[in-house]
């Protein structure tokens, strides 16, 4: 497959992948979240494993791939978190994550500092079952996927509970186990509907505006989606994360493109461990690689304001990273 | 309570599952014997539902692909305690059992737990096919060396082991037969690994390499021909010895245990009658293991009370068999690593058996050692009052006012599965129960909770008796 893909009047890129296997530095375990800062930051979740710890918050420099912090660790005080489920920053560049083991939000600020956190465990109003998909809207207050209780919750940012919407279902407005969250200019919610393998366009109150996809592996289709981001044009990019791609589609949900992992090249941190190894190397010569290119598992999905698209692929403990180009035309020429 | 139905369910669940709390028991029994069986071993005809093993890759990443052994063990074992269809994943530990290929050597637990998978997916299918199956799994052939069974340069391993463990039995070929067999097998190897890191381990694959066969003439087992590994598998399947060998292996599995497998050679089937009859089966079903585990498990040999309790539980029944019974995991959790731990600190290391040759079972899973593990892990599982199934019990007995110490081990006895003591054992529970006169649920919470403590001490006691470890 080519690494760039065309849709009409758009190109869609490969350009690099950041990660390799580890519990700590220039590494990623089981990446499942994703939050951008001022000058270039990337942070990303991890989910860490039970047996070797690793859940963090990693900060690094997504063009120059330079390791700048860990943020958090393994547990359940203070800084500490679990599961983490998903990200998001503030105005101020504060970090808000959900950790579905405790039903919390854990709240740090940009240089890992630990501010606060809330949460309750429970099915009332305002209590949380496996927090996932966490996201601002453009109040600056809290939405979140409460997984388990099958709504969306809404919070200021400091924890009040303010609204509630959906039930468990597969009809208009339902959801069964929601993950990701985005929310577009207009204010609009985007829900990753799990279990119905759908994403649904909600309006800011709540009420349901449109559904894209549907349970299947065309192409255009969904196979129990983790996440969603809608750029300033108003695409919608959905992590299909059991097909083990991303589906891109227009904001009216007419079907775009897939982008299937194109990651050929070895990350800054990976090349440090392919060059110190001979072994590896050679290895690596003999093998199909072609599994080690492709997403796996694409948990999270971030599209920035520079058009960069950033897939975290909770079994490939990298992000892949592609650019849209929002105005490209096919050139008349002669090769 | 001491209802016989209930009793012979029991029985049916520990064998053809991991147990199962009351309420399931009074359900099963309430729609019969025969329909469960048929349920257990047809559960696609009977709307039950598939594992979820998306929602175990959502909340278990780390388990979905483990990198370390210890969660490729945790992963089993969740299925195990997790699984709505309790005998496909008890035949799939069969499977592992009689297969036996170890993470000590393939070091790639993803890999082993494809093998498992194989094993889920295909385990109540055809043998023979099945077979034909574990010849190709890279696992299988990683572990006895396949890949390195050259044309030019065989390699006996897989092709004795498969005629001396996971067919035929020993004394029923010869070394040349060995020879043949392995020769069949060249070029049945897999395509090289893309190294697990810098970014994660990926899954091998089975390729067969034609210019690696050796494609010239082999006598096996007094049949001549230009045989590839398949016609071996078509020969194998088709002698007596086994068909013999395979229920042999089933009945010690489901019905009572055996002497070790390297005894069966000397010493003679417990029950031959009961052996050849299910062999009967499994050839007349052209080695369908759906239609043989029917018969099985629908036999007046099986459900004769002679057999009850006439196995020593292996460690994954007693971990599995004690989650499911609290009630524990009904919701993903952290806490799964320490689950699949507690089978090896027992003495099974799910995904990495001993040797080839599998585990030694019966009373060779007790030792002093794994004897105080699980009394110990049972106990403590026990002991939680909070947990559903525990507080099922808890309930059940609560709806007497007062209960007298015989009530009290009587009830506790029958509602942990109809579980049966000697009389020197009931005795001794009695003694213990009787030292704090009779149980009254009591009206306060305070008092409550007085009676669900006595209830529990009774269930640990309980599960300490030399007749708990028996299923």
């Amino acid at each position: 497959m080519p690494v760039t893909q065309i849709a009409t009047g758009r190109a869609f890129s490969y350009r690099d992948n950041i990660g390799q296997i580890g519990t700590s530095a220039t590494s990623l375990r089981h990446p499942v979240g994703l939050a951008r800062g001022a000058n270039d930051v990337l942070y990303v979740a991890n989910w860490g494993t039970e047996s070797q710890g690793g859940a963090r918050i990693t900060k690094c420099v997504m063009g120059t791939q330079e390791w700048l912090a860990d943020i958090g660790r393994p547990g359940s005080g203070d800084g500490e978190f679990l599961w983490p489920g998903g990200l998001t920053t503030d105005l101020d560049e504060n970090l808000y994550l959900t950790d579905q083991a405790g039903s919390k939000v854990v709240i740090f600020d940009k240089e890992g500092g630990f501010i606060g956190k809330w949460g309750e465990e429970g099915s009332g109003p305002g209590q949380m079952m496996r927090p996932s998909g966490i996201v601002f809207d453009s109040e600056e207050n809290l939405l979140i996927s409460d997984t388990r209780n099958h709504r969306i919750q809404k919070f200021t940012k400091d924890g009040q509970f303010l609204d509630a919407f959906g039930s468990r279902g597969d009809g208009p407005g339902e959801f069964d186990l929601p993950w990701g969250l985005a929310v577009d200019g207009d204010g609009n919610i985007y829900v990753a509907d799990w279990g119905n393998s759908r994403v649904q366009k909600l309006s800011v109150s709540g009420l349901h505006l449109q559904s894209f996809g549907e349970a299947g592996q065309d192409q255009v289709e969904l196979n129990h989606p983790s996440d969603v981001s809608v750029d300033k044009d108003g695409d919608v990019f959905v992590a299909d994360w059991a097909n083990n791609r991303v589906v891109i589609y227009q904001s009216d949900g007419t079907f775009l493109v897939n982008l299937v992992g194109d990651a050929t090249n070895l990350s800054k941190w990976a090349q440090a461990k392919v060059a110190a190894n001979p072994d590896l190397a050679k290895a690596r010569a003999r093998a199909d690689l072609e599994p080690e290119w492709r997403l796996w598992h694409p948990q999270a999905i971030l599209v920035d304001d520079e058009y960069n698209i950033i897939i975290a692929e909770a079994q490939h403990m990298r992000v892949q990273i592609y650019q849209k180009d929002p105005d490209y035309f096919e050139a008349q020429f002669t090769l | 309570m001491g209802n016989k139905d209930i009793a012979l369910m029991a029985h049916l669940m520990r064998r053809a599952g991991f147990g199962a709390s009351y309420d399931e028991l009074e359900a099963r029994a309430a729609k019969g014997y025969e329909a469960t069986v048929e349920e257990l071993v047809d559960p696609d005809a009977n709307g039950v539902p598939e594992y979820d093993e998306l929602t175990l890759a959502r909340y278990f990443p780390d388990m979905e692909v483990p990198s370390a052994p210890a969660m490729g063990t945790a992963n089993f074992m969740y299925h195990l305690y997790t699984t709505p269809r309790p005998l496909v994943e008890k035949m799939t530990l069969f499977w592992h059992m009689v297969f036996a290929t170890g993470n000590s050597k393939v070091d790639n637990p993803p890999e082993m737990l494809q093998q498992i998978q194989m094993f889920r997916d295909h385990g109540m299918g055809n043998y023979k096919e099945l077979l034909v199956r574990l010849s190709k799994d890279p696992s299988m052939i990683f572990w006895l060396d396949n890949n390195e069974n050259h044309k030019q340069a065989p390699n006996e391993n897989w092709g004795r082991e498969l005629l001396e463990l996971f067919s035929m039995g020993q004394g029923n070929y010869t070394e040349d037969d060995v020879k043949m067999a392995a020769r069949a097998f060249t070029g049945w190897t897999i395509l090289p690994k893309i190294p697990r890191t810098p970014y994660q381990r990926h899954h091998w694959k089975f390729i067969y390499k034609a210019e690696d066969h050796d494609h010239s003439e082999k006598t096996f087992l007094g049949h001549t021909g230009r045989f590839n590994g398949e016609d071996i598998i078509d020969i194998v399947v088709e002698q007596p010895a086994t068909a013999n060998f395979m229920a042999r292996h089933l009945y010690n599995f489901f019905v009572a245990d055996e002497v070790q497998v390297p005894s069966w050679l000397d010493v003679p089937p417990k029950d031959p009658e009961a052996v050849e009859a299910i062999a009967k089966v499994f050839v007349e079903s052209e080695f369908d293991i759906k239609t043989t585990l029917r018969f099985i498990l629908n036999s007046d040999f099986f459900k004769d009370e002679s057999v009850w309790f006439a196995k020593v539980k292996n460690p994954a029944e007693v971990v599995a068999g004690t989650i499911r019974l609290v009630g524990d995991f009904q919701e993903p959790r952290p806490g799964v690593l320490p689950m699949g731990l507690e089978g090896t600190y027992q003495g099974q290391d799910l995904i990495n058996p001993p040797s080839v040759e599998g585990w030694h079972t019966g009373r060779e899973w007790i030792d002093t050692g794994s004897l105080v593990r699980r009394v110990n892990f049972v106990a403590d599982s026990f002991s939680n009052a909070d947990m559903p199934g525990i507080k099922s019990i808890i309930n059940r007995l609560g709806a007497s006012e007062t209960l007298s110490p015989e009530e009290v081990v009587d009830g506790c006895l029958e509602l942990l599965g109809a579980v049966q003591i000697n009389d020197e054992t009931r005795e001794q529970l009695l003694t213990h129960v009787r030292a704090s006169g009779d149980l009254s649920r009591g009206s306060t919470e305070e008092e409550t909770q007085a009676f669900g403590k006595r209830v529990t001490e009774v269930l640990q006691l309980i599960a300490a008796t030399r007749e708990y470890q028996f299923g």
